[in-house]
């Protein structure tokens, strides 16, 4: 343990920025292992705190432009105010439909992004919840071994070469979460949201087929005899040697989309029958039923920003990430009242934030929404 | 998980032009966050207020350079950790003999807060991307700045040429200024 002075000797160093780097660790070393000895009431104290500071700091800051609508003097703003419950319970009244209540701000900020969660389903029917496993513990199911690494990343091995049953399972992840697992040839592949991964439990000599339903980034290993890696939609079939790519297929949308990262893909249409068509990198590739197979080049970071933790607004695709937004926290969608703008936004908004910090970030970027509760208390997102 | 920098840097750059509504957008982000940070550190209820108000007043006071920061979480983060820091070492100071409190260094404080606390997450970028340099770039540039050997003594230590020495501290130099090509520094 560091005597007092000499730790307050090289806080004060560090302060004067006049410390040198072995220093420097010890300095950070204590000031992360410090900790008050009262932990209770965290997140109560935390509001509290929160709150008191905003008050203070506004008067802190004291600028002569305020946001107070300047015509309204007292009289008038008590005037306007039961006007507007006035009107608001004559809407209520009159209406035949139940209205949607606005739901409040802690009814939002209590919306959590996505969350690492995602269930193996055996061909048996048995189910395995990965987010369930602890860090570094490993379990065996028949000739399958799941291990969760000390970094929290699920390999999938087999564990008996002699006894080759091989098996057909799921994995599914649900709405408001995401995971990452890794297959018996080495192959990573992140599921988004709602997704679904058919895959067998060993791959054998030949082909290795997948089948996949909504979203999923793949990194695929080459193999040592190179086989290939084929992933299936219902609507096309993607064919790799070794390559990073991302497949869009839920089956909710109604195109298909296969962007590629690293290396070389072939995709085939299996409703138009048409000729395989080969993607570069930085490609993307649109499959829409019946329509022959649209190839563009695009900016590979909107595509993939998912699994970066972004949603990526390209400018043209405001619905499209709304679709995520509401796959990611399990919400809906009410589009009646959007008017598609030429100007839409582009830019990128971090995903690991409660509701009511997204909710924020997207009305600064000027893309207006409102979040209600709805009958079954439901969360409803209205872009305007 | 890479930051939303584009977002946030616009939310900085209207800050920085004085914009209040982004300001307490700003807060209304990370103020949670912090604060919970911030207890974990601090017992006293009154003193976390004071750290966590002189923390957003020196980024308001602070708010021209703003636009200059690629990481707001780690700004946020380096500013709060220097102020509990600083608080610390002011409450301990009065549990201390006089003797002690002599034989301290003397903590400059002239230079007005948000300033130090600038300079700090200025000099921990810098540190960083000195460590990111290649090694013998990163070996002659430490022996030049940090252990201020001319570039004579640097190339007899290391039995190098002279013009050698001066390529590899004009590489670090290019790199560290392109690393911080916004921040203000004279290096």
């Amino acid at each position: 343990m560091i005597q007092k002075y000499q730790l307050i000797q090289l806080i004060t160093k560090f302060l004067n920025a006049k410390e040198n780097s072995s220093q420097k660790e010890e300095v950070i070393n204590w000031y992360n292992q410090h900790s008050t000895y009262d932990q209770k009431l965290l997140e109560e104290k935390a509001a509290v705190l929160q709150k008191n500071t905003k008050t203070r700091l506004v008067k802190s800051i004291n600028s002569p432009k305020t946001n107070i609508v300047k015509f309204l003097n007292i009289r008038n703003a008590v005037a306007a105010s039961i006007l507007l419950i006035g009107i608001s319970s004559l809407i209520f009244f009159l209406s035949n439909t139940a209205k949607d209540k606005l739901a409040t701000a802690n009814q939002l900020a209590s919306v959590q992004p996505a969350q690492e969660r995602a269930i193996i389903t055996l061909e048996n029917g048995k189910k395995i919840e990965l987010d369930k496993l602890k860090i570094n513990e490993t379990i065996q199911i028949d000739n399958i071994t799941i291990s969760k690494d000390e970094h929290g990343k699920v390999s999938y091995r087999q564990s008996d070469s002699k006894k080759e049953i091989i098996q057909l399972n799921t994995l599914s992840v649900p709405k408001a979460s995401i995971y990452s697992l890794m297959l018996t040839d080495g192959t990573i592949v992140t599921l988004n949201a709602g997704s679904k991964l058919i895959y067998p439990s060993s791959f054998g000599d030949g082909d290795r087929s997948v089948f996949l339903e909504g979203e999923g980034y793949f990194e695929v290993t080459k193999s040592k005899n190179n086989t290939r890696f084929i992933v299936k939609t219902s609507k096309q079939q993607v064919t790799v040697l070794g390559t990073k790519f991302n497949i869009k297929a839920y089956p909710e949308e109604t195109k298909t989309q296969t962007t590629l990262a690293e290396g070389k893909v072939s995709i085939s249409n299996l409703a138009t029958a048409e000729t395989a068509k080969i993607l570069m990198p930085n490609q993307q590739a649109t499959n829409n039923n019946f329509s022959p197979m649209s190839i563009e080049t695009i900016d590979i970071e909107n595509a993939i920003g998912w699994t970066k933790g972004q949603f990526c607004f390209d400018g043209k695709n405001t619905t499209a990430v709304f679709e995520e937004i509401a796959r990611w926290y399990d919400v809906d969608m009410d589009y009646s009242n959007y008017q598609r703008n030429t100007t839409q936004y582009k830019g990128k908004i971090p995903r690991n934030l409660s509701l009511d910090k997204l909710m924020k970030l997207l009305n600064f970027a000027e893309i207006h929404t409102k979040a209600s509760l709805t009958n079954n208390q439901r969360i409803k997102l209205q872009l305007n | 998980m890479e930051d939303a920098n584009s977002l946030y840097k616009d939310i900085l750059l209207d800050v920085s032009s004085g914009n209040e509504k982004a300001f307490a957008l700003l807060y209304d982000l990370f103020a949670e966050d912090l604060s919970k940070h911030i207890l974990t550190k601090v017992g006293d209820m009154l003193t976390a207020e004071d750290i966590l108000h002189d923390l957003f007043l020196s980024l308001w006071k602070n708010r021209k350079k703003l636009p200059e920061i690629k990481s707001l979480p780690a700004y946020l983060y380096s500013s709060c950790r220097y102020l509990i820091l600083s608080y610390y070492r002011n409450k301990d100071k009065l549990s201390m003999s006089n003797l002690d409190i002599q034989n301290l260094d003397i903590l400059n404080e002239d230079i007005p807060l948000e300033e130090r606390m600038h300079y700090r997450y200025i000099i921990d970028i810098v540190n960083q991307e000195i460590e990111n340099l290649p090694e013998k770039c990163r070996e002659i540039f430490k022996l030049s700045r940090v252990d201020y050997l001319s570039n004579k003594e640097i190339a007899q230590r290391l039995a190098i040429s002279e013009s050698t020495i001066e390529k590899h501290i004009n590489k670090a130099i290019k790199r560290l200024r392109l690393a911080s090509k916004n921040l203000t520094i004279i290096l």
